[in-house]
C-alpha cells in the first residue's frame, strides 16, 4: 500500500512538473514564444537530426569548447528535454529588463559537463539549486528544470535614483559603478528565483488571450501582449536618454500603431511551412483601419492577370482617401500621447494638413488599388565600350554587344482622373518625352537608365505601364486572355499579397551567372521548393492576420525535413 | 515607401545582370626615364546593373556614392596629383554613360609615378608603395620593374560571397612603351609587340586573387 502511495505521488509530481513550467512564466510577460520539442521530435527524430552535417558541426564546435571528457555526439548530450516545450518570455520593471529561457534538464549532469571550468567554479549552491551569475545574465537550475535570464538595466531609472542609492550607508566610497552593479544583479537574483519557485505572482496560464493564441498542432507560437507598448519600450532606451520619462509615455505608447496583442505560430505541414499571425486592432483605431483596408480591388484589374503569365506579383488594394481623411485625428492619437506638451500643435498640424489636401481628388487619381506583376526574364542585346590594340598596342575604343536579361513586367495602378493622366501624357508628347503610338503610349527613357522599353496607357480606371509592346497592344484592343485560378480568390480577399512562383522564377534564373555554391543551392531549391506568397488579410471583427505560407514538395516526408536538407545542402 | 519598394523591386530585377570591369595602365617611357601614364578604368560592361544601383542608398551594406559625391573625390585625387613634383600636363575625363574613368600626366621619373600609384591608395597604403617601388627603373643594367605589394588572396578572403562575384570576371591590363626595343621579360604571360617596343600583359583579377598570375614583371631593354 505504501508502495503505492509512493508510486502514485512520484507520477504526481511528474505530471506537475510538466504543467508547472508553463505556470512559472508570470502574466506580466509582455511576449511569450513557446517551442513544441514534442511535436518536433514528430516531424524529425533525433537521430535523424544527428546525422545530418550541420548537427555533427555543431556538436563538434561545443565539444571543443568544453574541457570535459564527455563527448556530446547527439543533441540528447546536451542534457535538454528535447521532448518537451521550452519557453522565452520578456519581462520589464521600472528598473530591468529581463530576457528569460525556461527549459526542463534530462541530465543535469550531462549539461554542467558542456560547462567550461571557469563557469564551473562560478556555481554555488543555495536551497538545492545551483546557481551561475556573471555581470549580465544568471542561471539557475535542479535536476529537471533550468532557468537562464539575460539582463539590461534602465538608464533612465538609475539616473534618476543615484542620489538615493548613494545616499544609502553601505554605499558610502563606493563608485556608482559598483552599487548599480551590486543592486542590478540582487535584484535579477530574486526575479530569477521568484519565477523559479513559483513566486512570481498571477500566471501567464490564466490569460485567456494567451491561451486561446496557442496551436498545439504548431512547432512554435509567438504571443505579444501589446505591440505597440513593447515596440516603445525596445526603443525607451533610445528616448530614456533624450530625456523622455519612459513610464508615463510608455502607457500612451500602448496604442502607438493601433496593435494590442500579436500572436503567431509556425507550421510544418507535409507540404508546406506557414506562419500565422493575428493582429488585434485596439478599439479607437478599429473604424480607420477597417476604412483603409477593406476597399475591394477593382474588378477591371483581373481582365488583365494570366496566371500562366507570371513569375512573381504584388497586389495592394487599400483606400487612399480614407487614409488621408483619418490621418490627421490618427497623428494627435499617435504623437499627442507621448509627447502631451505639444498635444495642441500636433492637432493643430493635423488639422492644416486636411485643410490643404483634397482628400476625394487625390483619392480619385490614386484610388489605392496597385497590381505589380513580373511576367518573364527576358534577353536583351546591350552596347558597351572597350579597348582593341593594334599590333603596336595601341588602344582603340570599340563598341561592342552583349546579351542582358531584362524583365519583362507589368505594373497597374488604379486612377478615375483618366483625363487628367491624360493631359500629363498630352505634355508629355509636347515636349517629345512620350511618343504617340496605335492607341497607347511609348516612354522616351534613355537606353542607357533602363535597357527595356515602357509603354503606358489608361484605360478602364487604370494606369497600365509595361515593358512589353505585345501587351499594351492587348490591353488597348481588347485581346488580353485572362485566367485567373486561385489567385481572383487569393487578391479579392486580402489588402496584399505578395506571391512568388519559385518553380518557374528558378527555371529562368541565367545558371551561368552563378557561383558554383549558389548553384548548389538554386538545385536543391528547385527540386524541393514550390510556390509561395505572403497574404494579409482585410479586417475581420478587430482582427487583421497574415500569413507566409511556402509550398515544398513532398521528398522529405515533411517541409522541416525539407528545410534541414536544405541547411544541409548549404553547410556542404 | 513605395518608392522604396519599386525601388527594390527593379534593383531585385536586375540582381543577375552581370558585373565586370577592366582597368588599363598604360605607360610610355622615354630614354631618360621620362614618360606619360594613362590609367582607365572601365565599367562599361556593368553599366546596366550601375544605372539601378545608382537608385540605391545602399547595396550590400555598402553605402552608394552619388555622381556629386564620386565627381568630388576625383577632383581631390587631380588636385593631390597636380601638386607631386616631378607632375605636369594632368588630364581627366569621367563618362557618366559607359562608366568609364580616365586620368592621364607626364612625369620626369619613377619616383614621381610611384606618388601618383600612392595617391590612390590609404596614408598607410601610400608609404608601403613609396617603399616598395612599384614601378622601378634601373638605368645602369637598362631593366624595367613593375612590382606590388599588395597580397590580393588575403584581402579576399575577408570578403563574402557577394562581394567576390564582382571581382570575377574583373581583368586588368598593363601596357609599357619604350623608346629602346625589348630583350626579355620575366612574366610568361606578358606579350612582346612586332615592334619590340612594346609590351602587354592582360591578368584576370580571379588569377590575381588566387595567386596563380600577376601584373608583376621585369623586362630587359637593349643597351
Amino acid at each position: 500500500m505504501k508502495k503505492n502511495l509512493l508510486l502514485a505521488a512520484v507520477f504526481i509530481s511528474f505530471v506537475s512538473i510538466a504543467q508547472n513550467i508553463e505556470s512559472k512564466i508570470p502574466s506580466s510577460s509582455e511576449a511569450v514564444i513557446s517551442i513544441n520539442g514534442d511535436r518536433i521530435i514528430e516531424l524529425i527524430s533525433i537521430t535523424e537530426f544527428d546525422n545530418f552535417n550541420f548537427a555533427k558541426k555543431i556538436f563538434k564546435k561545443v565539444n571543443r569548447k568544453t574541457d570535459s571528457t564527455f563527448i556530446v555526439s547527439s543533441i540528447k548530450d546536451l542534457g535538454f528535454d528535447i521532448n518537451s516545450k521550452a519557453f522565452y518570455f520578456y519581462t520589464r520593471t521600472d528598473s530591468i529588463s529581463y530576457h528569460n529561457f525556461l527549459v526542463k534538464l534530462t541530465d543535469k549532469n550531462k549539461f554542467e559537463s558542456l560547462l567550461s571550468t571557469r563557469d564551473k567554479e562560478k556555481i554555488i549552491s543555495e536551497g538545492g539549486l545551483h546557481i551561475m551569475a556573471d555581470n549580465s545574465s544568471i542561471t539557475v537550475w535542479n535536476d529537471n528544470l533550468l532557468l537562464f535570464t539575460g539582463y539590461e538595466k534602465h538608464y533612465n531609472y538609475f539616473k534618476e535614483n543615484e542620489e538615493r542609492f548613494m545616499a544609502e550607508p553601505e554605499n558610502e566610497g563606493v563608485s556608482y559603478y559598483k552599487v548599480k552593479k551590486k543592486i542590478t544583479s540582487r535584484w535579477t537574483k530574486a526575479h530569477a528565483l521568484n519565477i523559479f519557485k513559483g513566486h512570481g505572482g498571477t500566471s501567464i496560464s490564466n490569460s485567456k488571450n494567451y491561451i486561446a493564441s496557442k496551436d498545439k498542432n504548431a512547432v512554435a507560437s509567438v504571443w505579444v501582449q501589446n505591440y505597440s507598448q513593447l515596440i516603445f519600450g525596445a526603443m525607451s532606451g533610445i528616448y530614456n536618454k533624450m530625456g523622455v520619462s519612459s513610464l508615463d509615455a510608455l502607457k500612451s505608447a500602448s496604442n502607438l500603431y493601433g496593435v494590442k496583442s500579436i500572436t503567431a505560430n509556425l507550421y510544418f505541414d507535409e507540404e508546406a511551412t506557414r506562419l500565422t499571425t493575428q493582429m488585434e486592432v485596439s478599439s479607437e483605431w478599429q473604424k480607420t483601419f477597417k476604412s483603409f483596408y477593406n476597399s475591394k480591388m477593382n474588378k477591371n484589374f483581373y481582365n488583365y492577370f494570366n496566371q500562366n503569365d507570371i513569375l512573381a506579383y504584388m497586389s495592394f488594394s487599400m483606400n487612399t482617401q480614407a487614409l488621408l481623411e483619418e490621418y490627421p485625428a490618427l497623428m494627435t492619437s499617435m504623437y499627442g500621447g507621448i509627447m502631451p506638451n505639444y498635444k495642441e500643435e500636433v492637432n493643430l498640424s493635423g488639422e492644416f494638413l486636411s485643410l490643404l489636401l483634397d482628400e476625394e481628388a487625390i483619392g480619385e487619381l490614386m484610388t489605392g488599388d496597385m497590381l505589380f506583376v513580373l511576367n518573364d526574364f527576358g534577353e536583351k542585346e546591350v552596347t558597351y565600350t572597350t579597348y582593341e590594340y593594334d599590333e603596336n598596342y595601341k588602344s582603340k575604343e570599340v563598341t561592342k554587344t552583349k546579351k542582358e536579361v531584362v524583365p519583362d513586367f507589368m505594373i497597374m495602378i488604379g486612377s478615375k482622373k483618366e483625363a487628367l493622366l491624360n493631359k500629363v501624357v498630352r505634355l508629355g508628347i509636347k515636349h517629345k518625352l512620350i511618343a504617340n503610338k496605335e492607341g497607347y503610349y511609348k516612354i522616351n527613357v534613355p537606353k542607357k537608365d533602363m535597357p527595356f522599353d515602357l509603354y503606358v496607357v489608361v484605360k478602364n480606371d487604370i494606369l497600365f505601364f509595361t515593358s512589353s509592346e505585345e501587351k499594351i497592344s492587348n490591353i488597348v484592343n481588347n485581346r488580353y486572355v485572362k485566367n485567373l485560378g486561385k489567385h481572383q480568390k487569393l487578391i479579392k480577399n486580402n489588402s496584399s499579397v505578395f506571391y512568388i512562383n519559385g518553380e518557374k522564377l528558378i527555371s529562368k534564373v541565367p545558371v551561368s551567372e552563378l557561383s558554383r555554391k549558389e548553384r548548389r543551392y538554386f538545385d536543391y531549391a528547385k527540386d524541393n521548393l514550390k510556390d509561395a506568397y505572403f497574404k494579409s488579410s482585410k479586417m475581420k471583427g478587430n482582427k487583421i492576420q497574415s500569413e507566409i505560407k511556402i509550398n515544398t514538395s513532398n521528398s522529405h516526408g515533411n517541409s522541416l525535413n525539407v528545410f534541414f536538407n536544405l541547411i544541409e545542402a548549404l553547410a556542404k | 515607401m513605395r518608392k522604396k519598394i519599386f525601388k527594390v523591386f527593379l534593383l531585385g530585377l536586375f540582381s543577375f545582370c552581370t558585373s565586370c570591369f577592366e582597368i588599363i595602365e598604360e605607360v610610355s617611357f622615354n630614354k631618360d626615364g621620362s614618360g606619360h601614364v594613362t590609367l582607365t578604368m572601365n565599367l562599361s560592361q556593368s553599366k546596366t546593373k550601375l544605372n539601378s544601383m545608382m537608385l540605391l542608398d545602399s547595396v550590400n551594406n555598402y553605402k552608394v556614392p552619388s555622381k556629386t559625391e564620386i565627381k568630388n573625390k576625383i577632383a581631390q585625387v587631380i588636385q593631390k596629383v597636380k601638386q607631386i613634383e616631378g607632375i605636369s600636363n594632368v588630364q581627366n575625363s569621367s563618362n557618366f554613360n559607359e562608366y568609364i574613368f580616365v586620368v592621364s600626366c607626364d612625369f620626369t621619373n619613377v619616383e614621381a609615378l610611384n606618388m601618383v600609384i600612392s595617391n590612390f591608395s590609404s596614408k598607410k597604403e601610400a608609404a608601403i608603395i613609396k617603399q616598395q617601388k612599384h614601378f622601378s627603373f634601373d638605368t645602369s643594367k637598362n631593366t624595367f620593374t613593375r612590382n606590388y605589394h599588395y597580397d590580393l588572396s588575403k584581402a579576399f578572403e575577408k570578403t563574402n560571397m557577394e562581394d567576390r562575384k564582382v571581382f570575377e570576371t574583373a581583368t586588368m591590363t598593363t601596357i609599357y612603351r619604350f623608346e629602346s626595343p625589348i630583350v626579355s621579360s620575366k612574366n610568361p604571360t606578358a606579350k612582346i609587340s612586332g615592334s619590340k617596343k612594346a609590351i602587354m600583359l592582360k591578368v584576370n583579377a580571379q588569377d590575381v586573387i588566387k595567386n596563380k598570375n600577376s601584373i608583376k614583371n621585369q623586362i630587359k631593354l637593349l643597351k
